[in-house]
């Protein structure tokens, strides 16, 4: 993809957003019902941008999230926008696929339909990181596909916790405030921002999702010395939810960083493991030497490579801007 | 004896009437039972056994504040020495319940202390105190002894000073998990010098620092300190001290179990811990590393109870301090353990009668670290008296469930938290109604329930059916339709208290308990379909039910019900009510 593709998904209008949108899937490999898939998914995380609580990068590290700075945070970050958005993406897929009720997201999804966010218009990229997230729960207003009596609340003030790390219900799960204040300071710093994991031991504990599993896992990078270590470990991890292998899958558009070592490793299937660094940009994995990656490593992601479009241009952008 | 009741046994004599069974006699007898509920059975005998068990009364225990008045109560029961009240719902203690709700104990004291002189004890439970309350309980009550702050709120340090200067028979002062206004530990200097009869003291939610030496001294004089609860600020060295001076304790907490200086050697602190034989129960243990664990392995023998609960400890911590605590009976831990722990716990520890598993990540929806349904089987393998359980996890199996309860079939707390909503059997993908059926089917002593995850009406109708003995039932995220919360109130014959938040259940369902409430102590409704008319209609049909409707300010539809709060009472409607309690 190229940059001006990546200006338009900053314009602020909805229209323009989805004329990006239609600008991205006429020029993918979608098919006709990815397409529409794609506008739909699209539609639905364009709304759900606004939800407080989804991790940007550049969050202080208490993970207090507020909804007002988040847009601003977006704001400042125009031309990386697009991997703003992205992150934020994978946050709510990752964050909000386990409920399978409709009702229980419609909740979530009910507080925020009044904060469409500038950031809404970033989701030009959105379809790249829709995975895992059931179409019916397009809609904030409400999910037709949800066979479960309507719930009065969609259409009520919602209650945000605001001592919540992301978007909650408030009181669940039900901790007396003594032990969640208390907790919060016992626990050993997350992974926010420089991707230490319990203090005074060397660990580096970083989070791993996967599209279409239903939770992450926590690696210690410190454990694996190399690329190929790190993956198969991952691999082992994460065979049990491998839906398809393929074979190769070539996606039209990489260039020569596709044939990283780590795609061959995942048998050249249709996911790709990525990582966001500490700008928050995310990056194919393998591109740089092994302890940078470590040390600029947050997190990682396994995607289906139909959605990494996108990142190697960038990943090489970075390389050189780093060299 | 009182002086009103020597008029009335006077009076009785007078009227010579035939009493085969003297009063005094009675009054004798009944005066070793302490069940409140065999009491209320006394009292319904006749009407001399109704006088002999109120005189006799010494102890009250309120499970809501509104249910009855001060005034009330005094003329009931005339010679109180030690009262439990309890508050706020439950949910409060969740932020559910706006502040300033209410739950005052002021206006309680002020009656005790013209009719409870004598006053020993008070326990409060999710009730607001301030400080000048507790200043003037120090003040008015000569006799008063013990002190218990539990879930509370509205006061801070400056009133346990006031307690601490003033009440000179102190043998209790419990302060737990409140939510106080911590000014600093100089309360604890205010323990008179010669100040001696402290039992119980437990400051362990407390943040500030006390003055150790005061501590120290206090800890030194009291010889009859049994029950010591230090806070997180307590260093290990001088717990050491503490020990040191009270080998009696048979329950400990201790502070932050790690070393601040490193000239300090730790066999001096195993052999004080060697020193407390009489060890029941250890709770603390902020911060604990696996270095220090081992000092407590020799005490370990004897534990009954052992709280984990602020240790984050990981499951190979935790397997080899297991081994050393065969007695235990109650088990607190976190999920940090994970699975692995869990069975440690199950391999260790047959005679478990409780145990809970707290979150250390609960508002992390994605991470699938802490313990799972492996965890949970395996300690029902290896603890088959296992009766009370809170369990928090992100996966669960209608499997399982049945699994556990099969092994266990004599739970009477079984409290499960899925914490994703709406989650439903992870391998089968379906509701987890089944899980719930298995164990109101099996547990038949079942008290006290908390359901989660996916579920449908099928899992009320299974609990309306079965759990016939269940007292206590907590519901969020759960069923269809009105059908389902009609079956709880249709069957359940023993519920007290019905908490739900979050459910499809609407004034159908509402108005189907009419008859039901009155023999509840409670009913919970939040997020729920609930209407201001269906609310009307329930206050209008049962006029001994206090129906309290939470309005907040945010709240645009005056048909909408969001809160509501419907109790039985013998005292009619609330006069504090604040502004946003909407009495119908």
């Amino acid at each position: 993809m190229s940059l001006p593709l990546e200006h338009d998904y900053i314009s602020l209008s909805e229209s323009s957003s989805m004329e990006s949108s239609g600008k991205l899937s006429s020029s993918s490999v979608f098919t006709d019902e990815d397409e529409r898939n794609n506008v739909l998914n699209f539609k639905a995380t364009e709304l759900r941008l606004g939800l407080p609580g989804s991790q940007s990068p550049d969050r202080s590290s208490d993970g207090m999230e507020d909804k007002n700075v988040q847009s601003l945070g977006v704001l400042k970050n125009l031309v990386s926008g697009a991997k703003r958005g992205f992150s934020d993406a994978i946050d709510e897929t990752s964050a909000k696929w386990v409920f399978s009720k409709p009702g229980g997201s419609e909740v979530d999804l009910g507080k925020n339909g009044g904060l469409f966010s500038p950031r809404g218009s970033n989701g030009g990229v959105k379809p790249l990181g829709v995975s895992g997230q059931k179409p019916g729960l397009g809609t904030p207003a409400g999910s037709g596909a949800a066979p479960q009596s309507p719930k009065p609340m969609l259409e009520k003030k919602p209650e945000i916790s605001p001592s919540a790390n992301r978007a909650q219900v408030v009181g669940w799960p039900p901790i007396r405030s003594f032990r969640k204040n208390t907790m919060a300071t016992n626990n050993p710093q997350k992974n926010d921002e420089s991707g230490e994991g319990k203090s005074g031991v060397g660990c580096l504990y970083v989070k791993v999702s996967m599209d279409g599993a239903p939770y992450l896992r926590k690696v210690d990078l410190k454990t694996y010395s190399s690329y190929l270590e790190l993956s198969s470990a991952l691999e082992k991890m994460f065979s049990c939810f491998t839906i398809g292998q393929c074979g190769a899958h070539g996606v039209p558009g990489r260039d020569g960083l596709s044939e990283s070592r780590l795609m061959d490793l995942l048998h050249g299937s249709e996911y790709v493991l990525t990582y966001e660094d500490k700008d928050g940009d995310w990056m194919l994995v393998g591109d740089v030497p092994w302890e940078m990656f470590t040390e600029s490593c947050k997190r990682m992601r396994i995607m289906k490579s139909s959605e990494a479009i996108g990142l190697a241009p960038r990943a090489m952008e970075k390389c050189k801007n780093r060299n | 004896m009182h002086s009103k009741r020597k008029k009335e046994l006077a009076e009785k004599l007078e009227e010579k009437r035939v009493c085969a069974f003297p009063d005094e006699a009675l009054e004798l007898v009944l005066v070793n039972i302490k069940c409140h509920k065999d009491r209320n059975s006394v009292s319904l005998v006749c009407k001399d056994w109704y006088n002999a068990e109120k005189w006799t009364r010494t102890h009250v225990f309120i499970g809501n504040c509104y249910s009855v008045s001060p005034q009330i109560l005094v003329r009931r029961f005339p010679n109180i020495r030690s009262v439990v009240l309890k508050g706020k719902p439950r949910f409060s203690d969740f932020n559910l319940v706006p502040p300033n709700w209410g739950a005052d104990i002021h206006a309680w004291l002020v009656v005790f202390a013209s009719a409870y002189p004598f006053l020993e004890e008070l326990r409060l439970k999710r009730m607001t105190v301030t400080d000048e309350s507790l200043e003037f309980l120090a003040m008015s009550f000569p006799n008063f002894k013990a002190l218990s702050l539990l879930s509370c709120d509205g006061f801070s340090t400056d009133g346990l000073a006031a307690i601490a200067t003033h009440c000179k028979n102190l043998t209790e002062l419990d302060i737990h998990e409140n939510g106080i206004d911590d000014l600093g530990g100089g309360w604890l200097n205010c323990f008179p010098k010669n100040f001696r009869s402290l039992e119980v003291l437990n400051f362990a939610n407390l943040n500030s620092d006390v003055t150790f030496d005061s501590l120290e001294r206090l800890v030194r004089r009291c010889r009859s300190l049994r029950i010591l609860k230090v806070n997180k600020n307590v260093t290990l060295e001088q717990l050491q001290l503490l020990l040191i001076s009270a080998p009696q304790l048979t329950e400990l907490g201790t502070g932050s179990f790690l070393q601040s200086s490193t000239q300090w050697q730790s066999t001096d602190l195993e052999s004080a811990f060697k020193r407390c034989k009489h060890l029941r129960s250890l709770s603390g243990l902020w911060e604990v590393t696996s270095i220090y664990l081992p000092v407590l392995y020799p005490c370990c023998a004897t534990l009954t109870f052992l709280n984990l609960s602020y240790a984050s400890l990981e499951s190979g911590e935790l397997a080899k301090l297991l081994p050393n605590c065969s007695q235990l009976r109650r088990l607190w831990i976190v999920d940090t353990v994970q699975d692995k722990g869990l069975q440690a716990v199950g391999l260790n520890c047959h005679l478990l009668e409780e145990l809970r598993v707290f979150p250390s990540d609960p508002f992390d929806q994605d991470i699938l670290q802490g313990v799972t349904e492996l965890g949970f089987v395996a300690v029902s393998h290896g603890c088959p008296r296992l009766r009370y359980v809170l369990y928090f996890c992100r996966q669960m199996t209608n499997e399982a469930v049945s699994t556990i309860v099969n092994n266990c079939p004599d739970f009477t707390h079984f409290r499960l938290c899925i914490m994703n909503p709406y989650q439903p059997d992870y391998l089968t993908n379906e509701p987890m109604d089944e899980a719930f059926g298995s164990v109101v089917k099996t547990c038949t002593k079942l008290q006290r329930l908390a359901v989660s995850g996916l579920l449908t009406d099928l899992t009320f109708e299974y609990i309306g059916k079965y759990a016939k003995n269940l007292e206590t039932l907590s519901v969020a995220f759960a069923g269809s339709s009105d059908w389902g919360m009609q079956c709880v109130l249709g069957g359940c014959p023993k519920l007290r208290k019905l908490e739900i938040r979050d459910c499809p259940f609407g004034n159908a369902a509402l108005l189907s308990g009419l008859e039901k409430y009155e023999s509840m102590r409670s009913l919970w409704m939040s997020a729920c379909n609930v209407t201001m008319n269906g609310c009307r209609l329930l206050a209008r049909q049962m006029p001994r039910l206090n129906v309290e409707v939470i309005r907040e300010e945010d709240e645009r539809y005056d048909s909408e019900v969001n809160k509501v709060y419907v109790y039985r009472s013998v005292s009619g409607s609330r006069s504090d009510a604040p502004p946003f309690v909407i009495t119908l």
